[in-house]
């Protein structure tokens, strides 16, 4: 291009050859520009007026040119209600009216399979965050952030995770945070391996069943709840209801002596087992349950026990049984090596 | 009257037919704007030569055929002339629509071999610059890169939209052309080009009014 252009030209010529109208039109050709724009520019607002009212809902809007006087307009209720058993493609149209709406087959899609399912259309995914993303004939149109549509979205966590993957996530926590006391600090005399009774107002359990919980929160596209009751007074520790409405649940153990001479070992983790089994049990909707026990006591008693599976994760352990008591069906045991050395001690 | 014989008399009468869709009429200013937007789209919209005669004057660039012809075609009785407005005596304030013998004109016109596809132009214009608003033309028109650059250059002369070179539209809009074909093979349509190039044109003007914005700060 010519060097005679002003900065302010190219820069307007740059703002609208790479704008998501210009790459939905080099996919679709027939369509207009000045009424993609138009469209674009609506969903976009429209969207981020209701960005209080729709939270962390997960959404996938279809977007074409077609017909759809008469129908009802896109509005967070029906976003909501299109979305109450899982993640369901709405289809708009040109006046961005809710032509239709159709059920995805996989819990949360993948980027991947977005791609795959826009081949011959223009799909707009909200995922993390307020990240959404556009994607047109297989390839990717564009991404913004949903309350302010012109700033670029957010970037997502390195460890950010989907719901069924919350076993990753645990170990993602227990390598960034609790190993090496690297967040939780539960330490109270390192070199004897004495962990602190109360820390605050956290005692023993809760100093990593509230630094996983934040953890979770924070790096899992679920949402997390924190000790909820059921109807029979059993009080669950962590709770993750994923986009589609599928539940986990995680139950916090720790073993080895406190500051308070509180001893822990692995019969209280069969004694978890046994609470896992009867919440699963009685739960037949949590799809998976996972106990993590946090292990305080000497290395030697670590290592005695025998996993199931070579863990790529340094100081875990998945036990298939605990003295006597096995692991439910649908339920999971991590055992996760407390170090009290640093790698130069 | 031949149209070969007065080159604007298409020009002016479709300017004013396609402004008078949009049920605009419009002044002698803004009918010199219309005017140049359709001749600086011109080239890549066809291929066509015509004596371009605009220059970077006081209030956008000008060409002072277009004002004889829109008189003559008044003498003529093709156009009419509403709202005058003589504020000095050389400043005079008018507005511009055809009357049913323009309306034929015109008609007839677009009968001529090729020159149905110049009125679609400024059909595409009219349209794009009704859906910004018409008291937006002139900052339409300031923001025209090869208008743009004579104004900064403080070059009096006449801008040669119909050269490939100096034409910083028609450069711009050759690259849109040829990156906007569809990963089918398909190009872009020209409306999609004329309503691209419209939105480069806004863009530009509001960065150019936020940056004098900021200036004046």
């Amino acid at each position: 291009m010519s060097d005679s252009f002003t900065k302010e030209s190219l820069v307007a010529v740059a703002e609208v050859f790479t704008s998501i109208t210009a790459r939905l039109i080099k996919h679709f050709p027939d369509w207009d520009f000045a009424k993609v724009t138009d469209q674009i520019d609506k969903l976009q607002s429209t969207l981020a007026s209701m960005s209080a009212a729709l939270g962390a809902q997960h959404f996938v809007i279809e977007i074409t040119q077609d017909d759809d006087s008469g129908k009802l307009p896109i509005s967070a209720k029906e976003i909501l209600a299109a979305n109450s058993d899982g993640i369901s493609k709405i289809r708009v149209g040109k006046h961005l009216n809710i032509i239709l709406t159709e059920n995805f087959t996989s819990d949360s899609p993948t980027p991947v399979e977005l791609s795959e399912k826009s081949q011959n259309t223009v799909l707009l995914h909200r995922e993390a965050s307020n990240a959404v993303t556009i994607y047109a004939k297989g390839y990717t149109a564009g991404h913004f952030d949903l309350v302010s549509p012109h700033r670029r979205p957010p970037v997502s966590s390195r460890f950010a995770r989907r719901a069924e993957d919350y076993e990753y996530s645990i170990l993602d926590h227990y390598r960034e945070h609790v190993r090496y006391w690297q967040s939780t600090d539960h330490w109270d005399k390192r070199p004897q391996r004495l962990l602190f009774a109360l820390k605050g107002t956290a005692k023993t359990e809760e100093m990593f069943h509230r630094d996983l919980q934040n953890w979770l929160e924070k790096n899992l596209q679920a949402q997390v709840w924190r000790g909820p009751k059921d109807t029979t007074r059993d009080e669950l520790d962590i709770l993750i209801v994923s986009p589609k409405g599928r539940t986990y649940l995680i139950e916090v153990k720790w073993m080895g002596e406190n500051s308070n001479s509180t001893k822990c070992t692995l019969r209280d983790i069969s004694k978890g087992l046994g609470q896992l089994k009867t919440y699963l049990t009685k739960q037949t909707h949590i799809k998976r349950g996972t106990l993590v026990g946090y292990d305080g006591r000497a290395k030697s008693d670590f290592e005695a026990m025998a996993s199931i599976s070579d863990e790529q994760t340094v100081g875990c352990k998945r036990l298939e049984c605990c003295n006597g008591v096995t692991v439910p069906e649908r339920g999971s045991c991590l055992i996760l090596f407390l170090e009290n050395k640093t790698a130069s001690e | 009257m031949e149209a070969s014989t007065i080159p604007r008399v298409k020009d002016v009468a479709f300017a004013l037919a396609a402004a008078g869709e949009c049920g605009q009429q419009l002044g002698r200013l803004p009918l010199q704007k219309m005017i140049y937007l359709a001749d600086v789209l011109a080239p890549i919209w066809r291929e066509i030569s015509k004596p371009a005669q605009f220059k970077p004057y006081y209030n956008g660039p000008y060409d002072y055929h277009i004002q004889n012809t829109v008189d003559a075609l008044v003498f003529r009785g093709f156009v009419t002339v509403s709202d005058a407005n003589f504020r000095q005596i050389k400043t005079i304030e008018c507005r511009y629509s055809l009357t049913l013998g323009g309306k034929e004109l015109v008609n007839k016109l677009t009968h001529v071999n090729g020159l149905k596809d110049d009125f679609t132009l400024f059909q595409e214009i009219a349209t794009e610059v009704e859906r910004r608003g018409w008291q937006n033309i002139k900052s339409l028109v300031y923001a025209e890169p090869t208008y743009d650059c004579a104004v900064i250059a403080q070059n009096p002369e006449r801008l040669r939209t119909e050269s490939p070179t100096k034409n910083l539209s028609r450069s711009f809009l050759r690259d849109f052309r040829d990156s906007m074909v569809g990963f089918d093979g398909k190009p872009v349509s020209r409306r999609n080009l004329v309503q691209m190039y419209f939105a480069v044109l806004s863009r530009h003007a509001t960065i150019k009014s936020e940056s004098l914005t900021k200036e004046f700060a």
